[in-house]
């Protein structure tokens, strides 16, 4: 009597393993066909880790190109201790580079975020987006109260740069980036602050539209820019 | 009851074994593989734009070790200060410090005489203030510019720099600190048929035209940008040189 029972249980218990193996089995395999088909799960797979091996690859060498640009500013500077004419010359030759965007920069200044406002009271969704005029109208506005470096999403303002919208993404310097809009200034941060809120201003013109936050910070870093900016021939 | 107790333990280990099953099941089926929601065409560009940026970087770092090199190789401090001397002048060529030609195209905004007097013929009212070329539409217009492969860009000859304001005081517009007059002349360096062709498909006359203003387009096979004429100093910024940061 104590054995019958013993192998009712069994029974029980190794049916439901079984189904659960089964069913365990099945569940797998049904996920692997929903991915279309192999073949492309594979080419996902290995563009994804070429993209990883590049981003790496390209990580290296934006620090190797800040160390020779180390270096450079080392004997820049170790010309500029010996020689009087060299230091006029070496801070021309920076200021130069800081405007040109082609070293990363520093200093104080404010940092301003643009956000969509899906919570808007205005009717118009359209109203409550970031646009790229927004973007424009806040770097300007910040140019014009003495801004001397700004990013935006951490790609530097040169001037060749240009500011568009494609769909929910900005492009800046060639590169997509989505929101919240983080755009860094360096100047006076007091002016930069006071430039936003005057009334009138970009904070009065989003009010009600889009968000706008702003802070002064003490350092703020941009990066350079990358790349060969192509600026046509000296004229002699 | 000795009986008893070892189908006891039997059953309590099958359902142990069972029950961590389940959990394994369970888990792997709420954390489904991390779906790329991304297509391949997508994860190309990206791999693109990946390979475009390491061009980039290995063009810059063999410019500088080029310069680096040029460096190390002047045998003393004239030679170096020469050196110098050369790399201020590509730098501020950069910074738009300096003249530059090229190929390009003028953009002159003016008022339409014609649209003006068809205007007064039709006794429209006159356009009101608000009605003109704004601090916007220039912007805009520099915008498109830039975004479609200009590379230097000057209005009525006064150079753009990476931190040039165009802005609206009073009725008047100002670029950077210099007031500008009608007619409007824009020079922008880049290839001329791209930059022609994409501002007639921006509609950049007829956007001009609803403000009463004519816009002509000319192309220059050596179109010369003046440099910067102002004073910009840079007080606040200063290069990152402490070690590490990136």
């Amino acid at each position: 009597m104590q054995i019958r029972k013993f192998h009712v249980y069994l029974t029980l218990v190794m049916f439901s393993t079984g189904f659960l193996m089964a069913s365990s089995i099945e569940l797998t395999q049904s996920t692997k066909k929903s991915r279309e088909n192999e073949n492309e799960l594979q080419q996902e797979m290995s563009l994804n880790e070429r993209i990883i091996a590049e981003r790496e690859k390209n990580r290296s060498l934006e620090i190797q190109s800040l160390d020779r640009q180390r270096d450079i500013s080392k004997i820049e500077e170790e010309l500029a201790k010996h020689e009087t004419d060299a230091a006029g010359l070496l801070a021309n030759l920076e200021e130069a580079r800081m405007l040109a965007g082609t070293v990363p920069a520093e200093g104080a200044g404010i940092v301003v975020t643009l956000r969509d406002n899906p919570s808007s009271n205005s009717q118009n969704v359209i109203q409550n987006i970031v646009h790229e005029q927004d973007i424009w109208r806040v770097v300007n506005e910040l140019y014009a109260a003495g801004a001397e470096g700004v990013s935006v999403n951490d790609q530097r303002l040169v001037t060749s740069s240009s500011i568009r919208c494609v769909g929910p993404t900005v492009i800046v310097n060639g590169v997509k980036s989505a929101a919240p809009f983080v755009i860094k200034a360096v100047g006076d941060p007091d002016t930069l602050e006071a430039a936003l809120h005057l009334p009138g201003g970009v904070v009065d013109v989003f009010d009600g539209f889009i968000k706008i936050e702003s802070g002064k910070k003490e350092n703020i870093q941009l990066p350079a820019f990358l790349g060969d900016a192509k600026v046509g021939k000296s004229v002699s | 009851m000795g009986q008893n107790r070892k189908i006891t333990f039997i059953l309590t280990t099958i359902s142990a074994i069972i029950g961590v099953m389940l959990a394994v099941q369970l888990q792997s089926n709420l954390h489904p593989l991390q779906s790329e929601s991304r297509s391949i065409t997508e994860l190309r560009k990206v791999l693109l734009q990946e390979q475009e940026k390491s061009k980039v970087l290995l063009a810059d770092i063999s410019k500088q070790e080029q310069l680096l090199s040029q460096y190390q190789e002047s045998l003393d401090s004239v030679d170096s200060i020469g050196v110098m001397k050369e790399e201020l002048s590509r730098a501020q060529k950069q910074a738009g410090l300096a003249s530059v030609s090229g190929k390009g195209i003028i953009i002159q905004i003016e008022q339409d005489p014609i649209l003006n007097e068809q205007w007064d013929a039709e006794n429209l009212p006159l356009p009101d203030p608000s009605n003109l070329v704004l601090d916007v539409d220039l912007r805009w217009l520099t915008n498109e510019l830039l975004a479609n492969g200009a590379q230097v860009l000057s209005i009525n000859n006064n150079r753009l720099l990476s931190n040039s304001s165009i802005r609206n005081v009073g009725e008047k517009i100002q670029v950077d600190t210099k007031t500008i007059r009608m007619p409007y002349e824009i020079k922008a360096l880049g290839n001329p048929d791209t930059l022609i062709s994409s501002m007639k498909l921006e509609g950049l006359e007829e956007f001009f035209r609803s403000v009463n203003m004519k816009v002509t387009i000319e192309e220059r096979e050596n179109l010369v940008i003046p440099a910067f004429n102002g004073t910009k100093h840079i007080q606040h910024m200063k290069p990152i040189k402490a070690k590490g940061d990136s």
